[in-house]
Protein backbone atom coordinates (compact mmCIF):
# COMPACT_ATOMS: atom_id res chain seq x y z
CA UNK A 1 0.00 0.00 0.00
CA UNK A 2 1.43 3.42 -0.88
CA UNK A 3 1.79 5.75 2.05
CA UNK A 4 -1.15 8.13 2.34
CA UNK A 5 -0.37 11.63 1.18
CA UNK A 6 -0.44 14.25 3.89
CA UNK A 7 -0.46 18.02 3.93
CA UNK A 8 -0.11 20.73 6.51
CA UNK A 9 -3.22 22.88 6.81
CA UNK A 10 -3.28 25.97 8.98
CA UNK A 11 -6.91 26.95 8.69
CA UNK A 12 -10.35 25.86 7.57
CA UNK A 13 -13.08 28.44 7.19
CA UNK A 14 -16.64 27.25 6.57
CA UNK A 15 -19.68 28.93 5.09
CA UNK A 16 -18.04 31.53 2.93
CA UNK A 17 -20.77 32.92 0.74
CA UNK A 18 -19.59 34.05 -2.70
CA UNK A 19 -16.33 35.27 -1.10
CA UNK A 20 -14.06 32.97 -3.04
CA UNK A 21 -16.03 31.11 -5.63
CA UNK A 22 -19.65 30.44 -6.47
CA UNK A 23 -22.05 29.29 -3.77
CA UNK A 24 -21.23 28.17 -0.27
CA UNK A 25 -17.56 27.34 -0.01
CA UNK A 26 -15.12 26.14 2.60
CA UNK A 27 -11.66 27.62 2.41
CA UNK A 28 -8.87 25.16 3.17
CA UNK A 29 -5.56 26.92 3.70
CA UNK A 30 -2.36 24.96 3.12
CA UNK A 31 0.94 25.79 4.73
CA UNK A 32 3.86 26.56 2.50
CA UNK A 33 4.28 29.33 -0.02
CA UNK A 34 7.07 30.14 -2.47
CA UNK A 35 6.40 33.87 -2.14
CA UNK A 36 7.17 36.30 0.65
CA UNK A 37 4.72 39.11 -0.06
CA UNK A 38 5.24 42.27 1.90
CA UNK A 39 1.56 42.52 2.90
CA UNK A 40 0.82 38.80 3.09
CA UNK A 41 -2.49 38.34 4.88
CA UNK A 42 -1.81 34.75 5.88
CA UNK A 43 1.74 34.77 7.17
CA UNK A 44 0.81 31.78 9.29
CA UNK A 45 1.18 29.85 6.03
CA UNK A 46 4.93 30.39 6.25
CA UNK A 47 5.19 28.70 9.64
CA UNK A 48 4.88 24.95 9.91
CA UNK A 49 4.19 24.95 13.66
CA UNK A 50 0.93 26.81 13.18
CA UNK A 51 -0.56 24.01 11.12
CA UNK A 52 -2.05 20.55 11.48
CA UNK A 53 -1.22 17.47 9.45
CA UNK A 54 -4.16 16.15 7.45
CA UNK A 55 -4.71 13.22 5.15
CA UNK A 56 -7.24 13.75 2.34
CA UNK A 57 -9.53 11.32 4.16
CA UNK A 58 -9.47 13.28 7.40
CA UNK A 59 -10.03 16.54 5.58
CA UNK A 60 -12.92 15.04 3.62
CA UNK A 61 -14.53 13.75 6.82
CA UNK A 62 -14.23 17.20 8.33
CA UNK A 63 -15.58 19.26 5.46
CA UNK A 64 -18.30 16.95 4.18
CA UNK A 65 -20.68 18.19 6.86
CA UNK A 66 -21.47 21.00 4.43
CA UNK A 67 -22.08 18.75 1.45
CA UNK A 68 -25.78 19.66 1.25
CA UNK A 69 -24.92 23.35 1.00
CA UNK A 70 -22.23 22.66 -1.60
CA UNK A 71 -24.58 20.66 -3.78
CA UNK A 72 -27.47 23.09 -3.46
CA UNK A 73 -25.39 26.15 -4.37
CA UNK A 74 -22.72 24.78 -6.74
CA UNK A 75 -20.20 25.42 -4.03
CA UNK A 76 -17.39 23.32 -2.68
CA UNK A 77 -13.84 23.73 -1.53
CA UNK A 78 -11.50 26.58 -2.29
CA UNK A 79 -7.93 25.55 -1.65
CA UNK A 80 -5.81 28.51 -0.62
CA UNK A 81 -2.93 29.12 1.65
CA UNK A 82 -0.11 29.32 1.21
CA UNK A 83 0.15 27.88 -2.24
CA UNK A 84 -2.33 25.06 -2.96
CA UNK A 85 -0.76 24.04 -6.27
CA UNK A 86 2.18 22.66 -4.30
CA UNK A 87 -0.19 19.94 -3.01
CA UNK A 88 -0.81 17.96 -6.18
CA UNK A 89 -1.19 14.46 -4.72
CA UNK A 90 -3.31 15.65 -1.84
CA UNK A 91 -5.80 17.53 -4.04
CA UNK A 92 -6.00 14.65 -6.52
CA UNK A 93 -6.74 12.21 -3.71
CA UNK A 94 -9.30 14.61 -2.27
CA UNK A 95 -11.13 14.78 -5.61
CA UNK A 96 -11.33 10.99 -5.64
CA UNK A 97 -13.06 11.17 -2.28
CA UNK A 98 -15.47 14.03 -2.89
CA UNK A 99 -16.53 13.06 -6.39
CA UNK A 100 -17.30 15.33 -9.29
CA UNK A 101 -20.19 17.33 -7.89
CA UNK A 102 -18.20 19.53 -5.54
CA UNK A 103 -16.56 22.55 -7.09
CA UNK A 104 -12.85 22.57 -6.35
CA UNK A 105 -11.09 25.90 -6.82
CA UNK A 106 -7.51 26.96 -6.22
CA UNK A 107 -6.61 30.41 -5.01
CA UNK A 108 -3.08 30.47 -6.38
CA UNK A 109 -0.14 32.63 -7.32
CA UNK A 110 0.66 30.18 -10.19
CA UNK A 111 4.28 30.60 -9.17
CA UNK A 112 4.78 26.84 -9.17
CA UNK A 113 6.36 24.33 -11.56
CA UNK A 114 4.35 23.81 -14.76
CA UNK A 115 4.06 20.08 -14.00
CA UNK A 116 1.93 20.91 -10.96
CA UNK A 117 -0.45 23.07 -12.98
CA UNK A 118 -0.75 20.44 -15.67
CA UNK A 119 -1.30 17.63 -13.17
CA UNK A 120 -4.12 19.42 -11.40
CA UNK A 121 -5.85 20.97 -14.38
CA UNK A 122 -8.26 18.09 -14.89
CA UNK A 123 -8.97 17.96 -11.17
CA UNK A 124 -9.82 21.61 -10.53
CA UNK A 125 -12.96 23.42 -11.65
CA UNK A 126 -11.48 26.88 -11.51
CA UNK A 127 -8.74 29.22 -10.45
CA UNK A 128 -8.51 32.50 -8.61
CA UNK A 129 -5.13 33.76 -9.67
CA UNK A 130 -3.45 36.40 -7.55
CA UNK A 131 -1.35 38.06 -10.23
CA UNK A 132 0.03 40.90 -8.03
CA UNK A 133 1.37 43.01 -10.91
CA UNK A 134 2.36 42.14 -14.48
CA UNK A 135 5.45 44.32 -14.26
CA UNK A 136 8.33 41.96 -13.42
CA UNK A 137 10.14 44.60 -11.36
CA UNK A 138 7.10 45.41 -9.23
CA UNK A 139 6.29 41.71 -8.82
CA UNK A 140 9.77 40.86 -7.64
CA UNK A 141 9.98 43.84 -5.31
CA UNK A 142 6.69 42.87 -3.69
CA UNK A 143 6.99 39.06 -3.58
CA UNK A 144 10.72 38.43 -3.65
CA UNK A 145 10.32 36.19 -6.73
CA UNK A 146 10.24 36.54 -10.51
CA UNK A 147 6.91 36.28 -12.34
CA UNK A 148 8.15 34.49 -15.45
CA UNK A 149 6.70 31.13 -14.38
CA UNK A 150 3.40 32.79 -13.40
CA UNK A 151 2.90 34.20 -16.87
CA UNK A 152 3.87 30.95 -18.61
CA UNK A 153 1.45 28.97 -16.46
CA UNK A 154 -1.35 31.49 -16.94
CA UNK A 155 -0.82 31.51 -20.69
CA UNK A 156 -1.01 27.72 -20.79
CA UNK A 157 -4.22 27.67 -18.75
CA UNK A 158 -5.80 30.25 -21.04
CA UNK A 159 -4.74 28.48 -24.22
CA UNK A 160 -5.51 24.91 -23.25
CA UNK A 161 -8.41 25.43 -20.89
CA UNK A 162 -11.54 27.51 -20.63
CA UNK A 163 -10.73 31.15 -19.75
CA UNK A 164 -14.11 31.38 -18.05
CA UNK A 165 -12.75 29.15 -15.30
CA UNK A 166 -10.15 31.74 -14.37
CA UNK A 167 -10.57 34.90 -12.31
CA UNK A 168 -7.49 37.07 -12.03
CA UNK A 169 -7.15 39.24 -8.95
CA UNK A 170 -5.34 42.50 -9.58
CA UNK A 171 -4.52 44.43 -6.43
CA UNK A 172 -3.63 48.06 -5.95
CA UNK A 173 -0.61 47.63 -3.68
CA UNK A 174 0.41 50.74 -1.71
CA UNK A 175 4.04 51.78 -2.21
CA UNK A 176 4.54 49.12 -4.89
CA UNK A 177 2.24 49.89 -7.83
CA UNK A 178 0.18 52.81 -9.07
CA UNK A 179 -3.27 53.01 -10.64
CA UNK A 180 -1.52 53.25 -14.01
CA UNK A 181 0.43 50.07 -13.29
CA UNK A 182 -2.81 48.27 -12.44
CA UNK A 183 -4.50 49.50 -15.62
CA UNK A 184 -1.48 48.39 -17.63
CA UNK A 185 -1.56 44.95 -15.99
CA UNK A 186 -5.24 44.55 -16.82
CA UNK A 187 -4.72 45.57 -20.43
CA UNK A 188 -1.94 43.01 -20.80
CA UNK A 189 -4.06 40.33 -19.18
CA UNK A 190 -6.99 41.09 -21.48
CA UNK A 191 -4.64 40.69 -24.43
CA UNK A 192 -3.67 37.28 -23.09
CA UNK A 193 -7.34 36.30 -23.01
CA UNK A 194 -8.34 36.84 -19.37
CA UNK A 195 -12.09 37.42 -19.10
CA UNK A 196 -12.75 37.72 -15.38
CA UNK A 197 -11.07 40.26 -13.14
CA UNK A 198 -11.21 41.12 -9.49
CA UNK A 199 -9.59 44.51 -9.06
CA UNK A 200 -9.22 45.53 -5.43
CA UNK A 201 -7.25 47.60 -2.98
CA UNK A 202 -4.92 46.79 -0.17
CA UNK A 203 -6.01 49.38 2.35
CA UNK A 204 -3.54 50.88 4.79
CA UNK A 205 -5.11 52.03 8.02
CA UNK B 1 -26.74 42.87 10.54
CA UNK B 2 -23.66 41.04 11.76
CA UNK B 3 -21.99 38.81 9.21
CA UNK B 4 -22.68 35.63 11.21
CA UNK B 5 -26.39 36.36 11.47
CA UNK B 6 -26.56 37.12 7.76
CA UNK B 7 -24.81 33.83 6.96
CA UNK B 8 -27.16 31.98 9.31
CA UNK B 9 -30.18 33.51 7.59
CA UNK B 10 -29.00 32.50 4.12
CA UNK B 11 -28.08 28.96 5.19
CA UNK B 12 -31.49 28.59 6.80
CA UNK B 13 -33.14 29.65 3.52
CA UNK B 14 -31.12 26.98 1.70
CA UNK B 15 -32.31 24.35 4.19
CA UNK B 16 -35.90 25.49 3.75
CA UNK B 17 -35.59 25.23 -0.04
CA UNK B 18 -34.16 21.71 0.16
CA UNK B 19 -36.94 20.66 2.55
CA UNK B 20 -39.68 22.21 0.41
CA UNK B 21 -38.40 20.71 -2.83
CA UNK B 22 -38.23 17.25 -1.28
CA UNK B 23 -41.48 17.38 0.72
CA UNK B 24 -39.64 17.21 4.01
CA UNK B 25 -41.30 18.75 6.99
CA UNK B 26 -38.82 21.16 8.52
CA UNK B 27 -40.00 23.30 11.38
CA UNK B 28 -37.61 26.19 11.94
CA UNK B 29 -37.98 28.79 14.61
CA UNK B 30 -36.69 32.34 14.75
CA UNK B 31 -33.27 32.38 16.35
CA UNK B 32 -33.24 34.59 19.42
CA UNK B 33 -29.55 34.21 20.20
CA UNK B 34 -28.08 37.64 20.88
CA UNK B 35 -24.39 36.80 21.14
CA UNK B 36 -21.67 36.47 18.53
CA UNK B 37 -23.17 34.22 15.83
CA UNK B 38 -20.69 32.24 13.73
CA UNK B 39 -23.26 31.56 11.03
CA UNK B 40 -24.09 28.13 12.37
CA UNK B 41 -24.76 26.48 15.73
CA UNK B 42 -25.66 23.00 17.02
CA UNK B 43 -29.32 23.66 16.27
CA UNK B 44 -28.61 24.68 12.66
CA UNK B 45 -26.25 21.72 12.27
CA UNK B 46 -28.85 19.30 13.59
CA UNK B 47 -31.30 20.58 10.95
CA UNK B 48 -28.73 19.76 8.26
CA UNK B 49 -28.23 16.27 9.70
CA UNK B 50 -32.00 15.81 9.83
CA UNK B 51 -32.32 16.81 6.16
CA UNK B 52 -29.54 14.41 5.19
CA UNK B 53 -31.26 11.64 7.08
CA UNK B 54 -34.63 12.35 5.46
CA UNK B 55 -33.10 12.55 1.98
CA UNK B 56 -31.33 9.25 2.56
CA UNK B 57 -34.62 7.68 3.62
CA UNK B 58 -36.30 8.94 0.47
CA UNK B 59 -33.48 7.57 -1.67
CA UNK B 60 -33.82 4.18 -0.04
CA UNK B 61 -37.49 4.30 -1.01
CA UNK B 62 -36.49 4.93 -4.62
CA UNK B 63 -37.24 8.66 -4.66
CA UNK B 64 -34.77 11.10 -6.16
CA UNK B 65 -33.20 13.67 -3.86
CA UNK B 66 -33.61 17.13 -5.36
CA UNK B 67 -30.65 19.14 -4.15
CA UNK B 68 -28.19 19.91 -6.95
CA UNK B 69 -28.18 23.58 -7.86
CA UNK B 70 -31.40 24.22 -5.99
CA UNK B 71 -30.27 27.37 -4.22
CA UNK B 72 -27.93 28.91 -6.78
CA UNK B 73 -30.32 31.83 -7.31
CA UNK B 74 -30.54 32.45 -3.60
CA UNK B 75 -26.81 32.96 -3.33
CA UNK B 76 -26.52 35.22 -6.33
CA UNK B 77 -29.25 37.36 -4.77
CA UNK B 78 -27.33 37.58 -1.49
CA UNK B 79 -26.44 41.17 -0.64
CA UNK B 80 -23.29 42.27 -2.40
CA UNK B 81 -22.06 43.47 0.95
CA UNK B 82 -21.63 39.85 2.01
CA UNK B 83 -18.91 39.34 -0.51
CA UNK B 84 -17.17 42.53 0.47
CA UNK B 85 -17.21 41.93 4.19
CA UNK B 86 -13.76 41.32 5.67
CA UNK B 87 -13.43 37.83 7.04
CA UNK B 88 -10.36 38.25 9.16
CA UNK B 89 -7.88 41.03 9.46
CA UNK B 90 -4.34 39.88 9.31
CA UNK B 91 -1.66 42.33 10.08
CA UNK B 92 1.67 42.96 8.60
CA UNK B 93 4.56 42.56 11.00
CA UNK B 94 6.06 45.89 10.07
CA UNK B 95 4.78 49.22 11.29
CA UNK B 96 2.34 49.46 8.40
CA UNK B 97 -1.02 47.99 9.21
CA UNK B 98 -2.65 46.62 6.11
CA UNK B 99 -5.87 44.90 5.29
CA UNK B 100 -6.89 43.72 1.89
CA UNK B 101 -10.32 44.13 0.43
CA UNK B 102 -11.92 41.69 -0.06
CA UNK B 103 -9.90 39.69 2.41
CA UNK B 104 -8.85 36.15 1.76
CA UNK B 105 -7.60 35.76 5.32
CA UNK B 106 -9.13 33.05 7.43
CA UNK B 107 -10.14 32.64 11.01
CA UNK B 108 -7.74 31.05 13.48
CA UNK B 109 -7.79 27.29 13.70
CA UNK B 110 -10.45 26.17 16.19
CA UNK B 111 -9.86 23.19 18.47
CA UNK B 112 -10.32 20.09 16.33
CA UNK B 113 -12.56 17.10 16.87
CA UNK B 114 -11.19 13.60 16.49
CA UNK B 115 -13.38 10.59 15.86
CA UNK B 116 -12.46 7.32 17.56
CA UNK B 117 -14.14 4.19 16.22
CA UNK B 118 -14.18 1.80 19.15
CA UNK B 119 -14.21 -1.43 17.13
CA UNK B 120 -10.83 -0.40 15.74
CA UNK B 121 -9.45 0.75 19.07
CA UNK B 122 -9.68 -2.13 21.56
CA UNK B 123 -7.35 -0.43 24.03
CA UNK B 124 -9.50 2.66 24.22
CA UNK B 125 -12.63 0.50 24.33
CA UNK B 126 -11.27 -1.13 27.49
CA UNK B 127 -11.06 2.30 29.09
CA UNK B 128 -14.65 3.21 28.27
CA UNK B 129 -17.23 2.99 31.05
CA UNK B 130 -20.94 3.29 30.44
CA UNK B 131 -22.98 5.82 32.28
CA UNK B 132 -26.28 4.19 31.28
CA UNK B 133 -27.71 0.71 31.07
CA UNK B 134 -28.96 -0.49 27.64
CA UNK B 135 -26.70 1.98 25.95
CA UNK B 136 -23.74 1.27 23.76
CA UNK B 137 -21.22 3.60 22.18
CA UNK B 138 -19.94 2.67 18.72
CA UNK B 139 -17.49 5.49 18.47
CA UNK B 140 -16.95 8.93 19.87
CA UNK B 141 -15.41 12.24 19.09
CA UNK B 142 -13.35 14.38 21.39
CA UNK B 143 -11.49 17.63 20.99
CA UNK B 144 -7.76 17.46 20.61
CA UNK B 145 -7.07 19.38 23.79
CA UNK B 146 -9.12 16.78 25.69
CA UNK B 147 -7.13 13.97 24.10
CA UNK B 148 -3.92 15.59 25.31
CA UNK B 149 -5.39 16.04 28.77
CA UNK B 150 -6.60 12.45 28.96
CA UNK B 151 -3.33 11.05 27.70
CA UNK B 152 -1.59 13.03 30.40
CA UNK B 153 -3.79 12.18 33.35
CA UNK B 154 -6.76 10.03 32.38
CA UNK B 155 -7.51 6.45 33.27
CA UNK B 156 -11.11 5.85 32.14
CA UNK B 157 -13.80 7.52 30.04
CA UNK B 158 -17.44 7.76 30.95
CA UNK B 159 -19.97 8.28 28.17
CA UNK B 160 -22.17 11.38 27.93
CA UNK B 161 -25.48 11.15 29.77
CA UNK B 162 -28.88 12.70 29.18
CA UNK B 163 -29.33 15.77 31.36
CA UNK B 164 -30.56 14.63 34.75
CA UNK B 165 -29.77 10.99 33.90
CA UNK B 166 -31.51 8.17 32.10
CA UNK B 167 -34.65 8.34 34.25
CA UNK B 168 -35.23 11.98 33.29
CA UNK B 169 -34.86 11.18 29.59
CA UNK B 170 -37.35 8.34 29.87
CA UNK B 171 -39.72 10.61 31.82
CA UNK B 172 -39.43 13.19 29.05
CA UNK B 173 -40.23 10.58 26.40
CA UNK B 174 -43.12 9.26 28.48
CA UNK B 175 -44.51 12.76 29.03
CA UNK B 176 -44.38 13.43 25.28
CA UNK B 177 -46.03 10.13 24.36
CA UNK B 178 -48.77 10.46 26.96
CA UNK B 179 -50.87 7.50 27.96
CA UNK B 180 -49.56 5.30 25.18
CA UNK B 181 -46.13 5.12 26.83
CA UNK B 182 -47.60 3.31 29.78
CA UNK B 183 -49.61 0.79 27.77
CA UNK B 184 -47.14 -0.51 25.16
CA UNK B 185 -45.07 -3.56 26.01
CA UNK B 186 -41.73 -4.57 24.55
CA UNK B 187 -38.51 -2.88 23.54
CA UNK B 188 -37.68 -0.11 21.10
CA UNK B 189 -34.13 0.26 19.78
CA UNK B 190 -32.66 3.54 18.62
CA UNK B 191 -29.36 4.65 17.24
CA UNK B 192 -28.33 8.27 17.35
CA UNK B 193 -25.46 10.69 17.56
CA UNK B 194 -24.74 13.00 20.45
CA UNK B 195 -22.58 15.92 19.43
CA UNK B 196 -19.83 17.28 21.62
CA UNK B 197 -22.18 20.20 22.25
CA UNK B 198 -24.70 17.86 23.85
CA UNK B 199 -27.26 17.74 21.04
CA UNK B 200 -28.73 14.44 19.88
CA UNK B 201 -29.35 14.06 16.15
CA UNK B 202 -29.59 11.42 13.42
CA UNK B 203 -32.02 9.46 15.57
CA UNK B 204 -32.95 6.26 13.74
CA UNK B 205 -35.43 3.68 14.95
CA UNK B 206 -33.72 0.32 14.52
CA UNK B 207 -36.52 -1.65 16.11
CA UNK B 208 -39.99 -0.18 16.33
CA UNK B 209 -42.58 -1.11 18.88
CA UNK B 210 -45.43 0.87 17.29
CA UNK B 211 -44.98 3.00 14.14
CA UNK B 212 -47.21 5.68 15.64
CA UNK B 213 -44.70 6.50 18.34
CA UNK B 214 -41.56 6.43 16.18
CA UNK B 215 -41.65 10.10 15.29
CA UNK B 216 -42.73 11.40 18.71
CA UNK B 217 -39.80 9.49 20.24
CA UNK B 218 -37.40 10.85 17.60
CA UNK B 219 -38.65 14.37 18.32
CA UNK B 220 -38.23 13.86 22.04
CA UNK B 221 -34.68 12.55 21.57
CA UNK B 222 -33.82 15.44 19.27
CA UNK B 223 -34.93 18.04 21.77
CA UNK B 224 -33.25 16.58 24.85
CA UNK B 225 -29.92 17.94 26.07
CA UNK B 226 -27.01 15.75 27.04
CA UNK B 227 -24.29 16.30 29.58
CA UNK B 228 -20.68 15.87 28.55
CA UNK B 229 -18.79 12.69 29.28
CA UNK B 230 -16.28 12.35 32.09
CA UNK B 231 -12.86 10.93 32.55
CA UNK B 232 -11.14 9.85 35.70
CA UNK B 233 -7.71 11.16 36.56
CA UNK B 234 -5.04 8.96 38.10
CA UNK B 235 -5.83 10.47 41.49
CA UNK B 236 -9.46 9.37 41.13
CA UNK B 237 -10.85 12.83 40.38
CA UNK B 238 -13.70 13.00 37.85
CA UNK B 239 -13.39 15.65 35.17
CA UNK B 240 -15.84 16.51 32.46
CA UNK B 241 -14.83 16.49 28.83
CA UNK B 242 -16.54 17.54 25.66
CA UNK B 243 -17.27 14.29 23.90
CA UNK B 244 -19.77 13.34 21.26
CA UNK B 245 -20.64 9.78 20.36
CA UNK B 246 -22.55 7.41 18.12
CA UNK B 247 -24.83 5.39 20.34
CA UNK B 248 -27.42 2.65 20.34
CA UNK B 249 -30.01 2.49 23.08
CA UNK B 250 -32.89 0.27 24.07
CA UNK B 251 -36.06 1.61 25.68
CA UNK B 252 -38.14 -0.87 27.62
CA UNK B 253 -41.89 -0.29 27.53
CA UNK B 254 -44.13 0.28 29.38
CA UNK B 255 -42.65 3.52 30.71
CA UNK B 256 -43.67 5.05 34.00
CA UNK B 257 -46.30 7.78 33.61
CA UNK B 258 -44.71 11.24 33.85
CA UNK B 259 -45.97 14.69 34.76
CA UNK B 260 -44.32 18.06 34.27
CA UNK B 261 -42.93 17.87 37.80
CA UNK B 262 -41.08 14.69 36.88
CA UNK B 263 -39.16 16.60 34.20
CA UNK B 264 -37.70 19.15 36.62
CA UNK B 265 -33.93 18.93 36.83
CA UNK B 266 -31.99 20.54 39.60
CA UNK B 267 -29.03 22.31 38.07
CA UNK B 268 -25.75 21.48 39.72
CA UNK B 269 -22.73 23.71 39.45
CA UNK B 270 -20.13 22.24 37.14
CA UNK B 271 -16.67 21.93 38.56
CA UNK B 272 -13.45 20.70 37.11
CA UNK B 273 -14.44 21.21 33.49
CA UNK B 274 -11.77 20.79 30.89
CA UNK B 275 -11.97 24.14 29.21
CA UNK B 276 -10.87 24.67 25.64
CA UNK B 277 -7.95 27.04 25.32
CA UNK B 278 -8.66 30.18 23.37
CA UNK B 279 -7.76 29.69 19.68
CA UNK B 280 -4.36 31.20 19.09
CA UNK B 281 -4.35 34.33 17.02
CA UNK B 282 -2.53 33.78 13.79
CA UNK B 283 -1.09 37.25 13.83
CA UNK B 284 2.49 38.16 13.46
Amino acid sequence: MPETTRARIFGISRHRLTTDGEGVTTLVAFSGCPLRCKYCINKASWEVEKSRVYTPEILFEEVKIDQLYFLATHGGITFGGGEPLLQVDFIKAFRELCGSQWQLLAETSLNVPFENVEALDAVLDGYIVDIKDMNPGIYEAYTGKENKTVLENLQWLLEYGDPKRITVRVPHIPDFNTDEDVSRSMEQLKTLGVLNFDEFNYIIR
Amino acid sequence: MAKGKQTCKILKEIRKQIAAENDIELVTSECTYQGDCKGTCPKCESEVRYLEHELEKRQRMGKAAMVAGLSVGLLSAAPAAMAQMPVADTLDSSETEVITEPLMGIVPMEPQLYYVELSKNPEIKKQLRYSMIDFEVLGFEVYDYAVEQIQKEGTAFYTPVPKGGREKLLAFISYNLGEKATKLKGEMKLSFNVSADGVASMVIVNKSIDPEIDFPVIDAMNSYSWENGFYMTQSGEMKRMRMGCDCVMTIQFPLKPATLDDLYIEEEPIEGDVVAPEPKELRN
